[in-house]
Formats: structure tokens, sequence, C-alpha cells
């Protein structure tokens, strides 16, 4: 066994019979293998810091999440959030799983329409849509859904030059009790705005009106918010088919459920206090089926989940640089994985883990990134053992948002692997390097180096070194 | 207008009905087999025909005019004791029994004497008995007759015109005896002896017809006389040749009736036939030695008492098995087993219970139908559904918490339209592992179908029944929620179909409906099954869109335009539809094909169409589903008789009763792929891939398309279809105003509110 070089003299007071309430000793679980694959040979083959993504987990909590919702609402589609996790391979694994997918940009459904999801599966959101581009999502016939009074302005123009009516769905915003309520996107319900949105499209020539859409906040930990969202939706359902004899052919809860992180201020572990998957289900399709009208065909539920599939499948492995303990005990160590690369670190306590046995007791530690900026901490305090430059930690849950939210600063961004069913690793996207950061780069013409001429009159250093190098030719 | 109120003229009726009461006496429902029976009777004995005719146009015409049913006068049923009668008179006349007077006199009154007897003996039989009367009620009027007309016709002199024979009056003749050209001519002579005008030529004219209308029908007829020609043989009290070869008839259409008629033909249905033709030789020698002295012997009654008694005692099998009464009006014995076996194979749920899925998502079958330790005897038709995942678990975790269980918690559906009959609520939810013997159906619901039948639902959460005694369910509501109570291990639904609405019922076979079967990576949509326990069974949900396609069929006009290598057509169907409820599509050309739609799926049947438009339509539409899922699949069968060489189809029609009836399989997937051609048209797609399953040398391979799309509109029914041949076939929908309907639905439903209509809102701000 390695030694770890200095440990620091400690008594641990015989806690015995003494219930752990501060929960200090939970860290002391240590992994060293992410599916059986070990940590070790991980970072041999693909450096460190690294993104690692189980295929298994990924798989699983879709079928969970899709079980969860299907045995409780008869038509459920699940359509992957881009923006949780673009990389081709993870929104690849979704699609495999019959997953559609959700963008909310030009650029995430390029993103989508090039790994092979056709326009009529894309679900197209966002405050902002070009016209542009909602030309393209019309002739590719995606499911829009409207933000504000100027888009349906632009798509019933686009709908009287192209000679057809578009199909159109319509994001609501309303008060669920979630802190702080998301007021920025779509119509307001209690305001009235969203059935007026409603009106406008039922009577309009130029549209349908195909869809429901609310997407109440994230990280949502009480699914009876759900019910009041759904309960309004439903009575947008109403509204539109008693009065325009509309009948919606989709409602979209939209995502919003929580992963097993845990944020800043919980006192309890995550993984304790997220409700289940079962749980907003129930919330959801239990008022739904409970307040649609029945002489209706049941509408089909769109659900755009990205952080409850993806987060816990993601781990990030990081080396210690260098620690150092301070006067009172606290260790501060120094990984090579930053907010650059953790931009979630600002919401959630990750679980930390040690990957190799270790000696002597866990002490308070702050983790600090790599980056030259004092407000790069990972976690402020955390416990853990001494360690010493090259041990590996092992950081979890990550997998939603820090890969799509990452920058390219100070350091290049690390690999990011998938481990598959069978226990093989792939690269999903390679580690950066210079020619691939500066590859977009231009130097104004004035600002390059000009090629050298032989001009033996103008510079003596130069005949010199042009006879030299005469003279080593011969 | 009732089926019964047409515009069709009564003579155009009556013109029908006479030629098929002709047809009918040898069970034949063709006109053309119909009239060439009634040119045999006016052929060689003009008077006796002209007689025959005369007495059923009497009847035919006094039914129209009484306003019987007219089905049942066209169909020739009414007619044809009458047409019997009437030959017997001509008889009568022709042997000079009766005078023209006498004739005069008994021909109106035998006729409608007959009809009325046929009229009432067929509903008295049809409803205490539920057999027909076959040609009862022609026994009895020959007797009455018989008994006027005093019975001249002795034992010595058979109503035969063939010379009396060395072995007339020899009883025990041995088989060997008889030269084989001797039974050969008593064949000829027997088919026509039924009508009253036995003669060789006359007989061999029927046979003839009767062997290109059916080479069954000929081969059980032989088959019929040779079984009671060998039983007579080793009777020790027999009858003569004479007597034999007067009641041949008999036989012959014993062995007819049992083996290809009332029975659809088949191996069990050739050893029925055979051993009813066995019974009547029997009881036939009874009649003779009973009525011989009387000087008259009612020759039709032996083949009428087995007819019945075989068709009566049979009604009284609890399960058909391998030997199927008749379910339609009978035509050829060959298109009957066709018919027959390819409703058998597509429509197993014909006749019994129906129920969609009772839950909405995956589960598997966890216990089946007459399997595990509770689904057995008076219990057996029964599934439980249980929510596994991937590895097989029925929880998540290794906690034993009934909330980590998939299934707890989870909606219970109204399987049909009912009303609850019975709910149990107050059941605790078991630990999982333990097992609740006292109430071990725990939380129920009992639901009384609008079919008849009774469901149950058990082992629900305590406290989640939504629904009271009495309240009115709809299909898809939900009734309560899945629980741990009575005697469950861990949280399932056990579902079954009753009888009755008690709780421990007995069960009866039931199909689900609508559904999705999973194997490994492949989803097989199934219209109804029974899944095999360990399946994994989910809902499918009914999409509107492509129910819109066909629900929107209805009494019109549809014209198609067909183009092949160069070559434009026209056709126009008809759509019609029957008192059943079922779309029957008819072609100018003759064609014709039926289809049914329940909520779910749409399904053609009875296709009669070699040549033209429906033909292809009746392919590419062989069964659609509702249903939007482009991954499912669903598998069908086609008769594949067209398909089969000209020169050998005779032979295989004749042989495949007794084997197998030639199917092609086909394999059908929505599309949502619409070429640009149709896509302002059509939205959905139909893809029909299809294979032989029989020997593909057999097959005309040229013939036979590798796969036909057809191209659904929402408001037109079919917009186009292309059939994959060597030429391509592009069949489209000419769409036209429809003048005969007043309003054109149009795809969006118009609003109702306060005159807010479809003004165009601008923006407020």
């Amino acid at each position: 066994m390695q030694s770890n070089g200095y440990v620091a003299p400690s008594l641990t007071p015989n806690r015995n019979g003494f219930f752990d309430t501060m929960n200090t000793s939970h860290q002391q679980y240590r992994n060293d293998q992410i599916e059986g694959v070990s940590i070790e040979e991980l970072t041999e083959r693909f450096g460190s810091p690294l993104f690692v993504f189980s295929e298994r987990a990924l798989r699983a909590k879709y079928h969970e999440a899709y079980t969860a919702f299907s045995t409780r609402y008869p038509d459920v589609q699940f359509a992957w959030s881009y923006k949780t996790n673009y990389l081709k391979a993870i929104c690849k694994v979704f699609h495999e799983e019959g997953s559609i997918a959700e963008v909310v940009s030009d650029f995430e459904y390029e993103k989508a329409r090039k790994l092979g999801i056709p326009g009529h599966q894309i679900i197209v959101n966002g405050p902002y849509k070009s016209e542009t581009f909602l030309r393209l999502a019309v002739s590719e016939n995606a499911k829009i859904q409207v933000d504000n009074h100027q888009e349906i302005g632009t798509i019933e123009k686009i709908a009287e030059e192209i000679g057809r009516p578009v199909n159109v769905a319509i994001r609501v915003n309303m008060v669920t009790g979630c802190e702080p309520a998301w007021t920025k996107f779509g119509f307001n319900f209690e305001s009235g705005d969203a059935m007026l949105a409603v009106s406008r499209v039922c009577s309009s020539e130029h549209l349908n009106l195909v869809g429901l859409h609310s997407h109440i906040g994230t990280f949502i930990l009480d699914p009876n918010q759900y019910r009041v969202s759904m309960q309004n939706l439903c009575a947008l359902v109403w509204g539109a088919y008693t009065q325009y004899g509309v009948e919606v052919e989709y409602i979209n809860a939209g995502g919003g459920f929580a992963s097993a992180n845990t944020l800043h201020y919980q006192y309890l572990p995550g993984k304790d206090v997220v409700p289940s998957f079962n749980q907003y289900a129930e919330a959801i399709c239990d008022t739904l089926l409970l307040n649609l009208p029945k002489e209706m065909p049941t509408p089909k539920l769109y659900l755009e989940t990205g952080r409850a599939l993806v987060d816990e499948a993601g781990y990030l492995i990081t080396s210690v640089l260098h620690g150092r303990h301070s006067g009172d005990g606290r260790q501060s160590l120094v990984v090579d994985a930053g907010i650059n690369l953790l931009y979630t670190a600002a919401w959630y306590k990750f679980d930390i883990q040690t990957t190799q046995p270790f000696e002597g007791p866990v002490g308070p530690t702050t983790l600090y990134g790599p980056l030259c900026m004092n407000i790069d901490v990972i976690r402020q305090e955390v416990y853990l053992p001494t360690m010493s430059p090259g041990q590996t930690l092992l950081i979890h849950p990550v997998g939603a948002y820090n890969i799509t939210q990452s920058m390219q600063f100070i350091t290049y961004r690390p690999a990011v692997v998938m481990i598959g069913l069978d226990g093989t690793v792939d690269i999903i996207r390679r580690a950066e390097n210079l020619e691939h950061v500066e590859a977009l780069e231009e130097l104004p013409e004035r600002m390059q180096d000009k090629p050298v001429k032989n001009d033996r009159r103008r510079n003596g250093t130069n005949r010199l070194t042009s006879e030299l190098a005469d003279a080593a030719r011969r | 207008m009732s089926v019964n109120e047409t515009n069709e003229s009564d003579w155009k009726l009556a013109g029908e009905a006479l030629l098929r009461s002709y047809g009918i006496i040898y069970f034949s429902q063709s006109s053309w087999f119909g009239a060439v029976i009634l040119l045999c009777t006016l052929a060689v004995y003009p008077i006796q025909g002209i007689i025959g005719m005369t007495g059923l146009a009497i009847s035919l015409l006094t039914a129209i005019q009484l306003k019987l049913d007219r089905q049942l006068v066209r169909s020739g049923i009414y007619q044809f004791n009458t047409l019997l009668v009437s030959l017997t008179l001509g008889y009568f006349y022709r042997q000079g029994m009766i005078d023209t007077v006498a004739l005069l006199v008994l021909l109106p009154c035998a006729s409608l004497f007959t009809l009325l007897v046929t009229v009432s003996l067929s509903d008295i039989m049809y409803r205490s008995l539920g057999i027909p009367a076959i040609s009862l009620p022609f026994v009895i009027a020959q007797t009455l007759l018989i008994f006027i007309v005093a019975p001249v016709a002795t034992p010595a002199s058979p109503m035969t015109s063939a010379p009396v024979s060395p072995f007339a009056t020899n009883p025990n003749w041995e088989l060997g005896s008889i030269p084989v050209t001797q039974h050969l001519l008593t064949i000829l002579e027997t088919m026509s002896a039924i009508l009253l005008m036995p003669n060789y030529y006359i007989g061999a004219v029927i046979i003839g017809a009767m062997f290109i209308l059916s080479r069954l029908y000929v081969f059980y007829a032989v088959l019929g006389f040779a079984v009671s020609m060998t039983v007579l043989t080793f009777l020790p009290v027999s009858l003569s040749y004479q007597q034999a070869s007067m009641l041949a008839f008999n036989f012959a259409f014993c062995s007819l009736a049992i083996g290809g008629v009332f029975f659809i033909p088949s191996r069990h249905s050739l050893a029925l036939a055979v051993f009813s033709t066995a019974i009547c030789t029997l009881i036939a020698v009874v009649v003779v030695k009973i009525f011989e002295s009387s000087g008259f012997i009612p020759i039709a009654l032996p083949v009428n008492f087995v007819i019945l008694l075989v068709l009566h005692a049979m009604k009284m099998r609890v399960q058909s098995g391998r030997l199927n009464l008749t379910p339609f009006m009978p035509t050829t014995p060959e298109d009957n087993f066709r018919r027959f076996s390819l409703l058998k194979l597509r429509f197993p749920e014909f006749g019994y219970p129906t129920m969609r899925c009772p839950f909405s998502g995956e589960r598997t079958v966890t216990q089946g139908v007459d399997s595990g330790v509770t689904h057995k005897d008076d219990l057996k038709y029964a599934f439980d559904f249980e929510v596994l995942d991937r590895e097989g678990e029925p929880r998540i975790g290794i906690n034993d918490d009934l909330s980590d269980y998939y299934s707890f918690g989870t909606p219970i559906l109204a399987s049909a339209n009912g009303t609850v009959v019975k709910v149990i609520d107050d059941v605790k939810d078991g630990e999982p592992g333990s097992q609740n013997l006292i109430d071990n159906w725990g939380n129920l619901v009992i639901l009384a179908m609008d079919s008849g039948y009774y469901l149950m639902a058990c082992h629900l959460q305590r406290g989640s029944v939504r629904f009271a005694e009495g309240n009115r369910v709809r299909q898809g509501d939900v009734i309560a929620l899945c629980g741990n109570s009575g005697r469950s291990a861990s949280p399932h639904l056990h579902v079954q179909v009753q009888t009755a609405p008690t709780v421990r019922a007995r069960t009866v076979q039931c199909y689900l409906t609508h559904y999705y079967e999973k194997h490994g990576r492949n989803l097989t949509y199934r219209a109804s099954g029974i899944p095999d326990e360990g399946t994994i069974v989910s809902a499918a949900v009914v999409n509107q869109h492509a129910a819109e396609c066909f629900a929107r069929i209805r009494d019109r006009k549809y014209r198609f335009r067909m183009e092949q290598a160069g070559r434009i057509s026209e056709e126009t169907i008809t759509c019609t539809i029957d008192s059943l409820g079922h779309l029957v599509f008819t072609s100018e050309n003759g064609d014709s094909m039926k289809a049914s739609i329940q909520g779910h799926v749409f399904q053609v049947f009875d296709v009669r169409a070699d040549r033209g438009v429906l033909r292809w339509l009746s392919m590419g539409l062989n069964t659609v589903p509702f249903i939007d899922n482009e991954q499912a699949f669903w598998q069908d069968k086609i008769d594949a008789r067209q398909y089969i060489y000209p020169a050998i189809r005779w032979i295989s029609d004749s042989l495949a009763p007794f084997w197998k009836c030639p199917t092609l399989r086909t394999t059908g997937k929505m599309s949502h792929g619409i070429p640009p051609e149709y896509a302002n048209r059509s939205k959905v797609g139909v893809i029909t891939t299809i294979l032989p399953e029989i020997a593909p040398a057999l097959l005309d391979s040229r013939k036979l398309p590798a796969t036909i799309t057809t191209y659904l509109s929402a408001k037109d029914w079919v917009a186009a279809m292309v059939v994959a041949l060597d030429d391509p076939i592009v069949i489209e929908q000419m769409s036209e105003p429809d003048r005969d309907n007043i309003a054109t639905l149009s795809a969006k439903p118009t609003p109702q509110f306060l005159g807010v209509a479809r003004k165009r809102m601008t923006s407020p701000f």
C-alpha cells in the first residue's frame, strides 16, 4: 500500500452509541470503479479529468421514467431535452429508446436534424426564434411551441405565404408555488393572456392549435406543483374545446423533475429527498385523466425531461494536483477540474467519493479547481481524508448541464467517454487541443509575420547564417 | 328504408327467386345452375316441367303479394318445396293418374298449401330446434297428395322408367353381381329422380352442371351412393336393387348435405357424412319395410330425418372443435371451406366476449389461461398482469416496500362500456409476499359489460375504487388503482370475464383486443388474441387520424383510376351498409368485398374480387388498425386461390378442405413517409407486404405483388395505392364534388359559440 505521505495527528472521539447526525462519516464510502470499469484504467487510457457516462444507467433511468408514466396515462412520449446534454452519443441513446427531440434554438435543431431526427419529431421551444428558423421549422413540420404574440404573428405571415395552415402549440406560464416563478416564457395563465392566445390561434385561419405546453420550473421537489399546472392546462383545453370546437392533440408537461443532487441549502442528501418518477407521474397523469373532457379523444402527453434522466448517469473523475493544510486542520485540495467544467457547482453539493483506500480520519476539506480565479471552488466543505497529489476523486452526479454549459477557459476541456452495456469504453467527445481551440480564430493580415527575404545587403546576420547553412550542406 | 322495402320491382325478385328455387333443390345458390335445372325439367318431359314451373310461379307470386320476407323468397328456400310438389303433380299427370281438370284444381291448392306449410314449419323448426325444415314440407305435401290421388304406384311398379332388371325382386344381391356401368347409370338416374323425372340424360346434364359448379358436390354424391350400396349388400334384411335405386338420391343427398353443405367440409365432416349415410341407409330400409304394404313410400323421408337428426344433435355440442356447422348461407363446399377458414383464422374472437386492455403501458402476463396455481378449472380463463422491468423484477431496488413495486398504484381502466355491479373496497393491502386467503379476491370491481358478460378486476388498492355500484362507466375510464389485497404475493392485476355477477362465478374464454405484444425489439400488433403467459402486452391507443380515414366512409360512390404499364382504366365502387352494419363495396364489374369497422380496426372479409381495383384494395387494406406507431407490425391472411395456376386451381380447391386452406401471409405497417405527390391529400400510409404460405411453386408469382402501399386520406378513405408488381399499378381516387350528400364534411368541426366563427384576430400588441 502506497504511503499517503504525511498524515496529520488527530483525535477521534469515541462516538459509539451516538447517532451520526452531522453525517460526517458518510464520505468514507469510496468507489474505485464505475459500472465495473476501474477508475485507474480509465484515467490511464483517457487522462484526467474525465467525464464518464454509463449507458446502462441512461437506459435504466429512461425505462424507469417511461414505465412510471406509461402505466398511468394511455399515450406518453418523452422528448429528450437537448440543452441538458447534446452530445451525439447521449442523444442517440435516448432516441434509440424511443424518445423524440426537444430543442430551444436553431443550433440544437440543426444538431438534431444532423443526427437523423425528422422535423416532425422535434419539439421547438424558446423565447426567441428567428424568422429564418421558423420558416425552416414550418417547412419540416416541426412541433413549434409559441412563446409570445409576435411569434404568432410571424408564423401567421409564413403560413399565409406558403398557403397552408400551420400546427402550433402554446406555452403557458403560471403560479404553481414554485420559487422563483418563471414568468419569462410563454403566455401567463392567471392574467388571461394564455386564453387570449388560445383564442387567437383557434380563430386564425392560418394556424391550428394542436398542443398546450407548460414548463413550470427546474428541480421541482414537490410533485403537487404539477397538479396545478396540469389543471390549468386542462382549463385551456376545455376553453378551446367548448368555444372553438378544437380538440387539442397533445399536452406537454415540460420537464423540471429533480435528480439526486443536493442543493446548497438542503440539509438532507438529494437521494433521500427527491420524489420518485411514480410520484411525478401520479401527479401529472391523475390530474389529466380527471380533468380532461371525456368527449374528446385523450391527447398525447409529452414530457421534456432532461436532468432527471441524465444527471445520475454522468461522473467526473478528477485528480488531486496539490493540497495544503491550514492551521486549524482544514485541508484545501486543488484538483484538475474547475468550475469551467462544473457550472452546476453553483447550485449543488456534489457527491465526492474517494477512489482508493486511505489511512487516517476524514476532515473538513475545501475543493478548489485549477483555474486562476478565486471563485473557482467545487465544494466549500466536504469531509475527505488527507489526500496526496495524483490520487483521484469521483464527482457525481454531473451528467446534466455541466458539459453543455462548460467553458473552454484557461485549460482545455477534457474528454468524455461512455461505458457501453457490455463494458466497452468509447470516447464520445475527444479532449480539446490547441488546434481545436484556435480553429475558428483568424489573425488579421496586418498582424501576421512576414516571410523573411533572403537579402544579404539588408542584414549582416542573415548573410552569416546563410553562409553557415551553405557550409553545412557541403 | 329497411331491407324489405326496397325499390326493387316484384318482377325482378320473382325472376331471381324462380331460378334459385330450381338450384336450391341441390343445395346450390347459383342462378346459372338453377337455370340449367329449369331447362332440364323442360327438356325431356316438357309438360311435367311446365306444370312444375306453373305451381312454382303461383306460390312465388303469392309469397310476394303476401309480403313474406323478401330475402327468404329470393333465395328460393320458401319455394323449392312447392316446386317439388308441383313436379309430383306433373308426374302424376304424365303417368295418367289425374286428368286435366283435377290438375287445374290440385295445382294451385297444393302449391299454396305447400307454401304455407313451408313458411310455418320453417319458423317452428328454427325457433324450437334451431334447424331448417329442408324438404319436410315436400314429404308432408306429397304424402297428402298421394292419399288424394290414390296410390297406384305399388312396390311392384316403381316410379322409374328404367326397364325392370333381372335383379328386380331379388333382395339379396351381391355387390359384385351388379356391373359398375349399372351403378353409374343408377347414379345418373338418381340425380334426376329428385325432380320426379328419372332419366339418364337429364341426370347426366345435372351431374355435368354439378361438376362444373363444385367437384366436391359430385364427390360427396358418389360417395354417398357407394357407402349406401356397400351397407345394403351386407344387411340381413335389405332392399331390392330397384328399391335401392329409387331411394338412391336419399343417400347421395345425405352425404352431400352433411359432408359439404351444412358442415364445413373437412376430414371430420367426411367421416360424419359416411356414418350419416350409413344410418340413412338403415332408416331407408326401415321406412321401406314399414310403408311398402301401404302402397306408398315417402321416399324423401330418410334423408330429411337423418339430416335434421344430425344437425340438431351437433348443435348440442359445447365446443365445435374440428367439426363446424356452416355459420352462413352455404354456397359450394369449396367456397364454404375457404370462407370459413379465413374467418376462423382472422376473426377467432367471433362469438366470444372481448375486452380492451384494462391498463395503459406495458405489462407482463405472469399467469395466463389455464396455468399456474390459481387459474384452473372453472377459473381458468383469467389473466394476471404485472409491470416488470427489463430484468424481470417487479420492483425497484431491494427494499420490500409496496410503493417500490412498479404495479402498485397504477390505474386500472374499464375494458368495455358497462355498469358497475359490485364493489368491494375495504380489504387491507397485504405486505409483499403475504397471502390473504380469507378475502382471497381482495378489493374488486365487477363490471356488467354491455355485451352481456361480466368483467371482474381484483387485488385492487384499498379505498381506490372510484365508482359505486350502479354507476355507468365507459371504456378507458379509471375505475381503481392496482393494489396488493387478497391472495396476492406481489401487486398485480387479476382480471377475468365471467357469466354471472357473483364473485366466484365460472369464467369464460375472452379475447383481448387492440394491443401490442413485445418480443425482443419487435412490436407485434394484434387486433385480437389471447396472450400467453410470459408475453409482454401493452395497450394500443386508437389514433384519431387513422380512425378518421375510415370513419368517413359512407354509402356513396368512389371513383378510382387505375394505371398499369400505360393502360389507364376507371372504375366506380359503390359502398353500401348492410343490416349488420358492415360496409359492402361493390364494383361495376361485379367484384365485391365487405369490411367491418370496429372501434379500433378496419378489416376486410368475404372478398370476391379478381379483376379490378377491389382486388388490390382488399389486399392492401386487409387489416388496418388505427394506430400511429410505425415500429409495430401486424400479420394477417389472404386467400391464395387467385394466385394458384388456373390449371391446378380445381385440384387445389377440391383437396384443400382435407388438407389446408391455401393462404398468403401479409405483414402490415403504418408509415408516415408520404411521397410529395400525395402529401397534400394524405398524412398516413399503410404498407402491406405479401408472402406466400403454401409451396411457392404452385403460385403464379408474376401476379403476386411484393408490397402494396396505400395512402389514406382523412376525408376520402383511400387517396392512392401503389402495387409493386413487375409492372407497377398505381390506383388513385378521383375526387369530385359529392352531389349525393348535402353536407361535405370538413376536417375541423365548425365552432359553435356565439358566432366567434373563424374571424381572424389580430395581435392586441
